[in-house]
C-alpha cells in the first residue's frame, strides 16, 4: 500500500475546537475551515503535536476517506502543505510548526532566578497620554514639574508618542513649558482638545512648529460647534487633525458629509459607546466570521496577539491628580511619586492592560482566538468579553 | 550577500553597554593554594600576566564601582530591578576575603540604583568550610571546581602535587549536609574535561553524589606556546568525543541539553532560522526589516562589555575572563579609571576591518559564535578557519535537520525553555 508524507506548511497555524478546524496561513494570510469530524480526529491530534514537527504519515485507505480527501486537497490548494510519496531512504521531512519562543516573556522571565521582569523595561514604553484639568496655576506648575521630572529617565533617542490632553481652558496658559520640557526627548507630541474649548487657542498663543493638535468632537452636539471650531483654527489648518467621536449611524453620515464639505485632511471616526448604543454596535461594529477569516496578518501578528494586547501595550495615562494607569478603566499602578521604571515593572509583573489577551471565555474556546484583534476598551465599557458575532 | 559595510561602534554604544552592565568581576588575586596543572595561568599557557601572589587593590576597584554606579543611575540605564553580578574570581577568591567584604558593604551602601545586585564566586572549594556562613548570609552564588572523582580530579593538585580532592569533596558534602536548600539552589559545580576524566564519569559522580549536573568544560586552545603543543595534545578531550564514547549518552544529552554541543548548535539554528523566535516585546509589536550588515558588527563576537567587564589583579579592564590580558582595553588605579569609550570603539572597528570581507560573505554570519579575541593575531593577514560557504552551510545545517529528526522533542523543548542570555 501506498504511504504519503503529509506535510503543513511552517507559517501555517491549526486550531480546533469541538465543531470546527481552522488553518491559517500567515505567509499567503486564506484560512482555510472545516468542520470537525470523527476521521479527522487522528490526522489533527498527529499535526498539533509538536513532536512530529509538521510531518506525519498518511496511507493510501486513509486517503479513500471523502473528509480526509477533501481536508488534505484544500489544503494542498491552498499552498499551505504537501503530500509526498515515501520512496526508500527518504528522510522525513520535518518542519517547525509556528511556537512562539518570546525570549523576554514574562512568564519566562518570573521562573528564571537569574532575570528579571525588570530588564530593559524603560524600551517598552511608546505612548504616554497626560491629562490636564487644572483650574489655578499653582496646582499646574507643581504637576508640570512632577511630570517633568517622572518622564526624564527616559533615554533620549527613544520615541515616545506623547498626547497632552486638555480638559479645561484655564491649563492652557502652563503647558508651553510642558511641551518644551518633552522635546528633549525624540518624541512626537499632540495636543489634544475638545472642540467646545478651541475659542481658547487665541493669536498669542505660540504653537511651536513640532506641535500637531488633535480635536475630539462629539458628533451628537450640534453642528455649530463644528463650523466654530473649524472658523477659529483655520490660521493652524496645517498642523490639525480631527477625531469625530460617533454614537449612531445618521451621526456618521454627519460628520461623512461635513468633512467632504469642508475637504478635510486628517480626520479619524471613532464611534463611542455611551451605554445606550449598543444596537448600533452590534450592528456596525461588531465582528462577524467574514471580517475574521480575512484578517491579512502576518506570523509575526499572530503570534503578538498571543502575548500581549497589542492596542494596549506600551501605554501609560497620567491623569491631572498626578495618578498613573496603564488603562483607564483599572486601578492605578501608582503616582508621580514613584520612579517610572517601578511603574512600568509593575505592569510588566502583574499587569492586567498590557497582557490583557483573549484567554478569556468564550475567546478560549474559538478559533479565531489568536486572529482576533486585542480586546480593547469596548469590551470592558459593554461589559462583554467578546464583541462578536461568531457562535463558538 | 553584498559586502556591504558592518555597523561602526561608537562610544556612545559602549557607555549604553556600561550602564546596562550585568556582570562585574573582580580578580581578587592572583595567589592560589592549589597548583592545577592545566591552570590557564600555568605552565601551559603564556598569553596572561605573570603571578606574583598580588592582591587587587581595593580603593581602585571602589573607585571603579563608583565610576559605573553613576551610569547605573543615569538615563542610560533601562532596567529597573535587573540583576548585576557583583563576582569575584582568582587565583582563588577566599584567599581575599578581605576584599571580598569590603567591596560587598560597599555595593550595599550604594543609593539610587534601581538594580539588584548578586554576588556570585568561582572557587577551587579549599577554603568553603571556613567561610560558609558569609558567603551563605550574603547569599552568594558558587561554582566550586572539581573534575569528578578523585582519579579524575588528579590535575587538581596542591603545590606540593597532593590531589585536592577530599577536602573540596568534605566541604561540599559538609554544605549539602548543613545548608541543603542553599546547596539545591546557589551551588553549582565546574568540571574541567581531560585525559584523566570523561564526560560518562563526571556525570556519574556529580550525579551519584551530589545530584547536580555540572557545567563540563574543556581546555582553553588559545594562548599555548609551541613549546607546549604536545603535553597539550595530550592532555586535552574534547566534550564533543566524550560524549560520544559514553555509554549512557542519551541520559547525559538530556540532562545537559544545551550544555550538550548538538543541542545547543540546534539551539541557535532554531533561533536564528525558525522564524518563531523574538527577543523582546518590541520585536513583536513593530514589524522589523531583515537585519542587515550595516545594523551588526561582524563576527560573534559580543559588544564591549555586553556581558561583563573584568578586571585582572594588576587592575587591567577587560571585557571578560576568557581573552588574552594583551587586550585589555582600560585599567584602574589609585589614581582613578582609565577607560576611553571612544577609543575602544576604534579598537574594536579596526579589529572588526580585519575580517570585514570574510564575514559579509559567510553564510555562519547570522549564527557566528566566534570571538575576535580568540583568533591569535588580529591583522590584515587574519584568516578565519570557520568561514563558511554555502554548500557547508547547507551541509552543516542538514546536519542538525537530522539531530532535530533524531530528538523531535527538543523542538518544544528549546523553544519554551532555552533563554539566551
Ligand atoms: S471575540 Fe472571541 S469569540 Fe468572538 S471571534 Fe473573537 S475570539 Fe472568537
Ligand atoms: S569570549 Fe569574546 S564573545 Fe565571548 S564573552 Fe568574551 S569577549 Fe564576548
Ligand atoms: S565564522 Fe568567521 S568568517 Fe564567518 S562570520 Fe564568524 S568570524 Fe566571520
Amino acid at each position: 500500500m501506498k504511504k504519503y508524507w503529509f506535510n503543513l506548511n511552517p507559517d501555517t497555524f491549526v486550531w480546533k475546537n469541538r465543531s470546527n478546524i481552522l488553518l491559517y496561513n500567515s505567509a499567503t494570510k486564506i484560512s482555510i475551515e472545516f468542520n470537525y469530524s470523527p476521521e479527522l480526529h487522528s490526522i489533527i491530534e498527529k499535526l498539533s503535536s509538536l513532536s512530529n514537527l509538521y510531518c506525519i504519515q498518511i496511507d493510501q485507505t486513509e486517503l479513500s476517506v471523502s473528509n480526509v480527501k477533501e481536508f488534505i486537497d484544500r489544503i494542498i490548494k491552498s499552498n499551505s502543505g504537501t503530500l509526498s510519496e515515501i520512496t526508500n531512504n527518504q528522510q522525513r521531512p520535518i518542519q517547525f510548526p509556528p511556537l512562539l519562543n518570546l525570549q523576554c516573556d514574562r512568564d519566562k522571565l518570573k521562573q528564571d532566578t537569574s532575570r528579571s521582569i525588570g530588564e530593559k523595561v524603560i524600551t517598552y514604553l511608546n505612548h504616554v497620554d497626560i491629562y490636564f484639568n487644572h483650574q489655578n496655576n499653582i496646582n499646574l506648575k507643581k504637576h508640570i514639574e512632577n511630570l517633568s521630572k517622572f518622564l526624564k529617565p527616559i533615554p533620549p533617542n527613544q520615541h515616545i508618542c506623547f498626547n497632552i490632553i486638555l480638559n479645561s481652558a484655564s491649563s492652557f496658559n502652563g503647558i508651553n513649558t510642558l511641551i518644551n520640557n518633552l522635546k528633549d526627548h525624540n518624541s512626537s507630541i499632540i495636543l489634544q482638545i475638545d472642540s467646545s474649548l478651541l475659542k481658547n487657542i487665541s493669536d498669542k498663543f505660540n504653537i511651536p512648529d513640532d506641535l500637531r493638535i488633535k480635536i475630539i468632537h462629539n458628533a451628537s452636539r450640534n453642528e455649530e460647534v463644528m463650523y466654530k471650531a473649524l472658523k477659529n483654527t483655520k490660521h493652524i489648518e496645517s498642523k490639525i487633525s480631527w477625531q469625530f467621536n460617533i454614537h449612531s449611524e445618521s451621526e456618521y453620515y454627519n460628520c461623512v458629509s461635513f468633512i467632504e464639505k469642508e475637504q478635510l485632511d486628517n480626520t479619524e471616526i471613532v464611534p463611542e459607546y455611551n451605554g445606550v448604543n449598543l444596537a448600533f454596535f452590534e450592528e456596525n461594529i461588531f465582528l462577524n466570521k467574514e471580517d475574521l477569516a480575512n484578517p491579512n496578518l502576518d506570523k509575526r501578528e499572530v503570534f503578538a496577539h498571543q502575548a500581549m494586547n497589542t492596542n494596549n501595550f506600551g501605554k501609560i495615562i497620567i491623569q491631572s491628580d498626578g495618578n498613573i494607569y496603564s488603562n483607564k478603566h483599572i486601578p492605578p499602578l501608582g503616582n508621580l511619586q514613584n520612579s517610572l521604571k517601578e511603574i512600568l515593572t509593575k505592569e510588566m509583573y502583574a499587569g492586567t492592560s498590557w497582557f490583557k489577551i483573549r484567554d478569556m471565555e468564550p475567546c478560549n474556546n474559538c478559533i479565531y482566538q489568536w486572529l482576533c484583534p486585542s480586546p480593547s476598551d469596548y469590551e470592558i465599557e459593554i461589559g462583554k468579553p467578546n464583541l462578536c458575532h461568531v457562535r463558538v | 550577500m553584498c559586502k556591504e559595510k558592518f555597523y561602526q561602534l561608537t562610544g556612545e554604544n559602549i557607555k549604553s553597554e556600561l550602564a546596562n552592565l550585568n556582570q562585574l568581576t573582580f580578580e581578587v588575586t592572583d595567589s592560589c593554594n592549589l597548583k592545577c596543572r592545566y591552570c590557564g595561568y600555568g605552565e601551559l599557557y603564556n598569553d596572561y600576566d605573570k603571578r606574583e601572589d598580588r592582591d587587587l587593590d581595593q580603593e581602585s576597584a571602589i573607585k571603579l564601582i563608583d565610576y559605573l554606579a553613576e551610569l547605573w543611575r543615569s538615563k542610560n540605564n533601562k532596567s529597573y530591578g535587573g540583576h548585576i553580578y557583583i563576582s569575584f574570581y582568582g587565583g582563588e577568591p577566599l584567599l581575599n576575603m578581605n576584599f571580598i567584604k569590603n567591596i560587598v558593604k560597599h555595593i550595599e551602601s550604594l543609593t539610587n540604583i534601581h538594580n539588584k545586585f548578586v554576588f556570585s564566586m568561582t572557587t577551587n572549594g579549599l577554603l568553603l568550610d571556613k567561610h560558609i556562613d558569609y558567603l551563605t548570609e550574603k547569599d552568594f552564588r558558587l561554582l566550586i571546581s572539581l573534575d569528578g572523582t578523585k582519579a579524575n580530579n588528579s590535575y587538581r593538585v596542591n603545590h606540593s602535587g597532593m590531589n585536592s580532592f577530599d577536602k573540596v569533596y568534605s566541604n561540599a558534602k559538609k554544605i549539602q549536609e548543613h545548608y541543603p536548600d542553599y546547596f539545591n539552589d546557589r551551588i553549582n559545580f565546574n568540571s574541567v574535561l581531560h585525559n584523566k576524566n570523561s564526560v560518562a564519569e563526571i556525570h556519574s559522580f556529580f550525579k551519584k553524589e551530589f545530584n547536580k549536573v555540572t557545567r563540563v568544560g574543556e581546555l582553553n586552545t588559545s594562548g599555548i606556546p609551541e613549546t607546549k603543543h604536545k603535553e597539550f595534545d595530550q592532555m586535552y578531550n574534547s566534550k564533543r568525543d566524550s560524549l560520544l564514547k559514553a555509554q549512557n549518552h542519551k541520559i547525559i544529552e538530556k540532562d545537559w541539553f544545551v550544555d550538550n554541543p548538538k543541542t545547543d548548535a540546534l539551539a541557535t539554528y532554531l533561533h536564528k532560522h525558525s522564524g518563531n523566535v523574538f527577543f523582546s516585546y518590541n520585536e513583536l509589536l513593530i514589524p522589523t526589516t531583515p537585519i542587515k550588515n550595516t545594523d551588526r558588527i561582524p563576527t560573534g563576537t559580543c559588544l564591549p562589555f555586553n556581558k561583563k567587564m573584568f578586571v585582572t589583579v594588576t587592575g587591567k579592564i577587560l571585557v571578560c575572563e576568557r581573552i588574552g590580558h594583551q587586550h585589555a582595553v582600560g585599567n584602574i588605579s589609585k589614581q582613578g579609571i582609565k577607560l576611553d569609550l571612544d577609543k575602544i570603539a576604534e579598537t574594536y572597528n579596526s579589529y572588526f576591518r580585519t575580517l570585514t570581507s570574510q564575514c559579509s560573505t559567510c553564510y555562519n554570519l547570522d549564527t557566528c559564535k566566534q570571538c575576535i579575541f580568540t583568533f591569535d593575531t588580529i591583522d590584515s593577514e587574519l584568516r578565519c578557519k570557520h568561514f563558511t560557504n554555502k554548500k557547508q552551510f547547507e551541509s552543516n545545517t542538514s546536519l542538525i535537520i537530522d539531530y532535530l529528526r533524531e530528538n523531535p522533542d527538543l523542538y518544544e523543548k528549546i523553544m519554551t525553555k532555552v533563554l539566551v542570555n
